[in-house]
């Protein structure tokens, strides 16, 4: 009994349950704001059909989902150690905190500190290449985008032309 | 005859004395090939950009310069598709699909060359074309009506069936999200939706950073625990004999690069289509006509000619569509048709009845800027190429900042980076529970326009099903879509889950 248990909770995936359930919500919810404005045909003739398709096939997915271990091996999530998936998160974390950064920290200030943490994570260890390289990579492309750009690009040490 | 014989001499004329006219073909190529690798630098950016230094050229002179860009971009888009994973252009989305996986396997080499025997060879051919069906392609474009651009619109979205490796379910629900996507905001009949209150996704998802996001998160990412793109050491070193190889490779599947040349000459020269929508064409009838369908998306050749092959014959329809009725077929076009205006010539049925021997000189100007392309190509892909040998551990957060700059660029907002983050994390969950990333950029790039032509559709017919009938173009698109499509699910029946 208790090794039945443990091979049915095995086989359900939460994570891909959990994103299915966040894509279908986001379509519902999509759907349901686009009613709220207007049901006229000129409103949903698309999004109404491709809201059908989409529950048809979430309703697949979800079965898949909870049938993980049935599936075959390219259909598997790629099998990750902890630390593996811990520097991915954080890899992904960062970028996100670099671009919501970047109306305070600027390109080049949130640039260079971006680039320094995502090379530590990738093992980087060496302190003089840890500073040196984030900041003339960002010297070389604040000066490209700048000239090339027709607008401000924000930065707290590199001013615009 | 197809061609004026008079005119062609004039415009032979006209070549032999604008010598200086060619002078600008090389600095066109290259400012072309470096700008269009750049990611979030659209053709028509690249060209805007260089559009205030024609002012100070002659007529023909700034042609030559433009239109070099034009042609320069339009490859150059292709480079960090293959070797990043990230399309420098719409236009190179496709490319990014057996690309990327070639250079994972230490075919990068072959891949850029593959890139740049199609991109020389279908831009010719679209040039020869264009010589001598200039005003009958051009009317012929300027009959589809909405009906056609629908049927276009679906063809391109059947892709997303093809795209599907191992559970077609997940790539169409990948798919119908990217459509979900592709139409928040205001439709053309004034509803807003889905915008969460944010001003700035009234016109929509910026299309460009969504795709960068979905398209290098869902492969960069996982990268943090590689040392280098390509696994084995011995495969990184710079190759001329394999660019070689892949450029000649090119000639081993003509059916592959005529048939995307001529998706790519139609769609290029239908208004407001372009090649963002033919490369995805080409590839998805690649496939779906390959003998080895299953090869596709981990790095056949022939994915790469396909998309290269349909991404820079567009150039030639969209010049058919700009010189014979003054339509610019995209924003490239709109630049070009900018110049003309700056040097008062208005092109259109007028320009080419009077001004044929211009029509031609262009035509052949542009004919021989593709055979320029091999060299510079050539130079410009061995230097791109040694990108390979960068550690990941320096590459992949400049191309990262590079691709949060390209997504700032587009209108100088924050709406591009955020967008480039927050579909950089969809991108990773996405790839993770095998839903294919390219089905959403699929989705998102068409499903805005699939929408707007079933809106027209719906207005001209007065909601009348039975419109299509009355449309014989559409008809017929209609059954090959649906062939197409029968095809396809019967080449996927095992895995039909």
């Amino acid at each position: 009994m208790n090794t039945n248990a443990k091979q049915s909770k095995r086989s359900i995936d939460w994570g891909h349950f959990g994103t299915l359930v966040v894509a279908t919500g986001w379509a519902i919810w999509y759907f349901l704001d686009a009613r709220s404005v207007s049901r006229d045909p000129e409103n949903l003739l698309v999004l109404g059909p491709v809201l059908a398709l989409t529950l048809l096939l979430s309703s697949i997915a979800v079965f898949q989902a909870f049938h993980a271990d049935r599936l075959p091996e390219k259909l598997q999530p790629e099998r990750l150690s902890r630390s593996e998936l811990g520097r991915i998160l954080a890899l992904i974390g960062s970028f996100v905190i670099f671009v919501f950064s970047l109306p305070s920290l600027g390109f080049d200030g949130g640039g260079a500190l971006y680039i320094c943490l995502s090379m530590a994570l990738f093992g980087e260890r060496r302190p003089l290449v840890l500073i040196l390289f984030p900041l003339i990579s960002m010297v070389i492309l604040m000066t490209l985008f700048q000239l090339l750009v027709p607008y401000d690009v924000p930065a707290i040490l590199m001013p615009n032309f | 005859m197809f061609f004026d014989l008079e005119a062609l001499t004039a415009s032979m004329v006209l070549l032999s004395n604008g010598m200086d006219a060619w002078f600008w073909v090389v600095p066109g190529l290259l400012i072309g090939l470096v700008l269009g690798a750049l990611p979030g630098i659209s053709i028509t950016m690249a060209m805007a950009l260089c559009l205030p230094l024609s002012l100070y050229m002659d007529f023909f002179p700034a042609m030559v310069f433009l239109t070099s860009v034009y042609s320069g971009a339009g490859f150059g888009g292709s480079i960090p598709a293959v070797l990043i994973n990230v399309p420098g252009t719409t236009a190179a989305v496709a490319t990014t699909f057996d690309g990327y996986p070639m250079a994972r396997k230490g075919l990068h080499n072959e891949a850029l060359g593959a890139a740049l025997g199609s991109a020389m060879i279908a831009g010719m051919m679209s040039y020869i074309v264009l010589f001598f069906l200039i005003v009958p392609m051009s009317e012929l474009v300027i009959r589809m009506g909405p009906l056609e651009m629908l049927s276009v619109a679906l063809w391109g979205l059947l892709m997303i069936g093809s795209l599907s490796d191992g559970s077609m379910a997940r790539g169409l629900l990948a798919g119908c999200l990217g459509v979900l996507i592709g139409t928040v905001g205001m439709n053309t009949a004034g509803y807003i939706r889905g915008t969460m209150g944010i001003p700035e996704l009234i016109d929509g998802v910026p299309d460009v950073p969504a795709l960068l996001g979905l398209l290098a998160a869902s492969q960069l990412f996982g990268l943090v625990n590689s040392k280098f793109i390509v696994k084995e050491g011995d495969t990184r070193a710079l190759n001329g004999k394999a660019i070689l190889s892949g450029f000649l490779s090119v000639f081993k599947h003509k059916v592959v690069l005529v048939r995307g040349t001529i998706i790519g000459i139609v769609i290029g020269a239908a208004p407001g289509v372009g090649s963002s929508v033919s490369n995805l064409l080409s590839y998805a009838e690649a496939k779906r006509t390959s003998k080895d369908p299953e090869s596709f998306g981990t790095g056949n050749v022939e994915g790469v000619i396909a998309a290269e092959s349909a991404n820079n014959s567009g150039e030639g329809g969209s010049m058919a569509t700009m010189l014979a009725l003054g339509i610019p077929g995209g924003g490239a076009t709109a630049v070009l048709l900018a110049a003309f205006a700056m040097h008062n010539i208005v092109v259109g049925p007028a320009f080419v009845d009077t001004r044929m021997d211009m029509v031609y000189a262009i035509i052949i100007n542009n004919l021989v800027q593709c055979l320029i392309l091999i060299p510079v190509g050539f130079g410009f892909i061995y230097f791109a190429s040694s990108i390979v040998r960068v550690p990941l551990s320096y590459l992949i957060p400049v191309i990262f900042v590079l691709a949060s700059f390209g997504a700032f660029a587009i209108d100088g907002t924050m709406a591009g980076p955020i967008t480039l983050a927050v579909f950089s994390v969809i991108g990773w969950v996405l790839s993770r529970y095998k839903y294919p990333a390219p089905a959403v950029v699929i989705g998102l790039l068409l499903g805005n326009m699939m929408e707007d032509e079933t809106l027209k559709t719906f207005q001209l017919s007065n909601g009348n099903p039975w419109y299509f009938l009355e449309r014989p173009g559409a008809m017929v698109l209609m059954v090959l879509i649906l062939a197409s499509f029968a095809a396809s699910i019967w080449a996927k029946r095992k895995h039909y889950v």
